[in-house]
């Protein structure tokens, strides 16, 4: 694929491309921003234009990218190198992930579960592989997916490859948050940051691909998304518009009385959608899925409260949950409207002290009478 | 593709190529074989990505050419199954057809191009050497060679061209393994007369496997990132080891004083037996050599003592020295020759075995003190 069919990424488009123009090109990259945003599609198209045989180079190419008087490269998409890249079989393209361990040689180590990137598939996968030379051409890449999830002692064990690497190895990281990695792993990689793609074009992406969708899921889809394609790709495979109703029907009128109930229904909903991405996904351990799904759901009601918020001072046009606007309005009619931001913070306090290991139960009732404190008392 | 074939021609082939195809990837095709059928022969081909072997099969009346890539494992057990005397292969819409009398397969034939390319040995060869040669040399220094250690380059094994001769060395910092052979020089070798390239564990365990029953000549050809071998109807190709291979000259001392001679069968068997009287602790056994008398000695505190004793030719002062009995056995094991020759200097300084003119071993001593 062309580079340049990453878009909307241009900050880090000016830094591959200046490092392409230069002499020495950096032997490792850590891309990292939220899931979702083009990071290892980039990953990929860079590894092509690395490898390609003959790069062509443009004085012209999309106003997104414009020149500004400087080259862009990008791959020929047409030597045998490129068309490998485009069928997936290219010997010196690498993409390790922790799925990897079950194809280990070490029968030990397939046996077990590969919630983390350890070091047995970085020592059989890269660090063995970086050891041997290219099989085509001069170059050969390594993306490495989701390294928030390599252990200390598989980063440890990369060091010395990330640092100096064998000639003509390139490594490229991915990962969420930088400060997932030790500050070691760090340190050796030019790091570049991505930035959430604009709502519009999410939009427009998921309008293109799902024409039989109905427009308000999209909608929903698109703002839920923050900017993330594959998160809102995600929201609607997982049917995160049903729950998003389970969740926020309740709250158009959430008493201390109804709080619990609203509670554990929030609890019932996060399994069920663990549930739903464990199915999808049996690396993932089962605490990890629940915590996932909790996230989720409060980011539904933070979004909800974020809705209602923007409601009350008149701006309608940009709330999320536009398919379930009376349940917001009911719901801004019984709040005092200088409280509500601090439904929002207390939504997000609760998923961080979820992060942090506190109980599940005691953490959402504890929002929920919170939460039912802010409403007028019904008479 | 449409031809006919016989069924143990098939099975041989595939045996062949099979060896190079990967047993666990993430990457499916690269467990197939990809059947290429052109006018004249059937070329099967296979890889892991670090080794390749494409097989030509001329006994093959082909009817159509053409391309299918089906699963290795799954082809070999059928065609090891068929009875007839031929059977006939054909693709149609993407799944390959094999029918012998009352017998017919379907098998799915993947995109043939999702198949990384395997590499062929184009135009001269830099060099020939005798099949049964190589063999040799892959035999007697395969063993030494590291295994799943950080140095990557004494993973694998070192070819070194020099002139009309090719060395093979393998070492794991504790013993080295030189085997050498000469060679006829081709028309390839002509801008580069030395070269040295470092060739993975692996590859050898394929080579050593493809020429076993072989008793022709291999052409052989160097290049920057590759390794090519080819018989008259087999190409192995592989990729090589990044990296320098320590200077291995340097290692085998010169200034050895003592020397011994001793039978091939009676040392291996006296190693063997001392062996016995080791353990996990005490790896070491004990070697004295005295005038016209070696004695081998191990003592374990769990479980006792051993001592044998064999006829030696040997001169000069007595010397008592300590080495791990499984580096002296692999050596050993390995060896056809009658009589070994021991190269020695003091305890603490590394023993030279010689055994013709073509293989030296170095063994570094052990501290049984």
């Amino acid at each position: 694929m062309s580079i340049f069919e990453v878009r909307h990424q241009r900050w880090a488009q000016v830094i591959l491309q200046s490092a392409i123009g230069g002499d020495r090109i950096p032997h490792a990259y850590l891309f990292h921003g939220p899931d979702g945003i083009g990071k290892e599609t980039l990953a990929r198209a860079y590894a092509q234009l690395l490898l390609c045989e003959k790069p062509v180079c443009h004085n012209e190419c999309s106003s997104e990218y414009a020149p500004d008087g400087k080259q862009w490269f990008d791959s020929c998409g047409l030597c045998s190198s490129c068309r490998l890249m485009e069928t997936d079989s290219h010997p010196d393209y690498h993409l390790i992930h922790r799925r990897l361990i079950r194809f280990h040689d070490d029968p030990s180590v397939r046996a077990r579960k590969g919630l983390d990137l350890g070091i047995d598939v970085i020592r059989q996968f890269v660090l063995d592989a970086a050891h041997k030379k290219p099989a085509l051409g001069s170059r050969k890449v390594f993306v490495l997916r989701e390294t928030e999830k390599l252990t200390s002692a598989a980063q440890n064990a990369l060091l010395k490859t990330l640092e100096e690497p064998p000639p003509g190895t390139f490594l490229i990281l991915i990962c969420r948050a930088l400060d997932s990695l030790l500050p070691t792993t760090r340190s050796r990689c030019r790091s570049i940051p991505f930035s959430p793609l604009p709502i519009s074009f999410v939009h427009e992406t998921l309008q293109g691909r799902h024409s039989d969708i109905n427009a308000d899921l999209i909608r929903f889809a698109a703002a839920l998304g923050e900017g993330s394609l594959g998160r809102s790709v995600q929201c609607l495979e997982n049917g995160l518009n049903e729950i998003n109703r389970n969740v926020i029907t309740p709250l158009k009128d959430l008493s201390v009385l109804s709080a619990l109930e609203w509670a554990h229904l929030l609890e019932d909903q996060a399994d069920q959608l663990a549930h739903r991405s464990r199915l999808g996904d049996e690396e993932i351990n089962e605490t990890d899925a629940v915590r996932q799904a909790l996230t989720q759901i409060l980011t539904l009601v933070a979004t909800f409260y974020d809705d209602v918020l923007k409601l009350t001072h008149g701006q309608q046009e940009r709330c999320c949950n536009t398919a379930d606007l009376e349940i917001v309005r009911q719901a801004g009619s019984r709040m005092k409207h200088d409280w509500i931001p601090r439904s929002i913070g207390w939504t997000v306090q609760a998923e961080a002290q979820i992060h942090l290991n506190a109980n599940t139960t005691l953490c959402l009732e504890n929002l929920a009478m919170r939460l039912a404190h802010l409403y007028a008392p019904s008479r | 593709m449409k031809l006919q074939i016989s069924p143990q021609a098939l099975v041989d082939g595939l045996n062949l190529a099979s060896g190079a195809s990967a047993g666990r990837t993430p990457k499916e095709a690269l467990q197939c074989v990809l059947m290429k059928a052109s006018d004249k022969a059937l070329l099967l081909m296979a890889t892991d990505l670090e080794v390749g072997v494409r097989c030509q099969l001329a006994q093959v009346d082909i009817q159509k050419g053409g391309e299918a890539l089906v699963s290795a494992a799954k082809i070999s057990q059928v065609a090891r199954e068929l009875t007839d005397e031929v059977v006939s292969l054909e693709l149609r819409e993407n799944q390959l057809h094999l029918r012998g009398r009352g017998v017919h397969f379907q098998m799915v034939s993947r995109d043939p191009k999702e198949f990384p390319p395997v590499p062929d040995l184009e135009g001269e060869p830099d060099f020939e050497i005798e099949a049964r040669e190589l063999r040799r040399m892959a035999e007697r220094t395969a063993f030494a060679a590291a295994r799943e250690s950080t140095r990557y380059a004494i993973d694998g094994l070192l070819w070194e061209r020099k002139g009309d001769q090719l060395m093979i060395v393998a070492t794991d910092g504790r013993r080295l393994a030189v085997a050498s052979c000469s060679v006829t020089p081709k028309g390839g070798a002509s801008t580069q007369k030395d070269a040295r390239v470092i060739v993975p564990a692996k590859t050898m365990q394929l080579i050593s496997r493809v020429v076993e029953s072989s008793e022709e000549r291999l052409g052989v050809k160097f290049l920057p990132n590759q390794l090519l071998l080819k018989t008259e109807h087999v190409t192995i190709s592989s990729v090589l080891v990044e990296g320098h291979f320590p200077k291995y000259e340097d290692v085998v001392p010169q200034d050895c004083d003592k020397r011994a001679t001793v039978r091939v069968q009676d040392m291996h068997h006296a190693v063997r037996r001392a062996a016995l009287m080791t353990s996990e602790e005490s790896k070491g056994v004990r070697l004295c050599f005295s005038a016209g008398k070696l004695v081998l000695s191990s003592r374990s505190a769990e479980q006792g003592e051993a001592s044998i004793e064999l006829d030696v030719r040997y001169e000069g002062e007595t010397l008592d020295i300590g080495f791990n009995p499984s580096f002296l056995s692999d050596f050993l094991k390995v060896l056809e020759e009658e009589e070994v020759t021991f190269e020695l200097k003091e305890p603490n300084r590394p023993m030279v075995c010689h055994c013709g003119e073509n293989y030296t071993y170095v063994v570094m001593p052990v501290n049984l003190s």
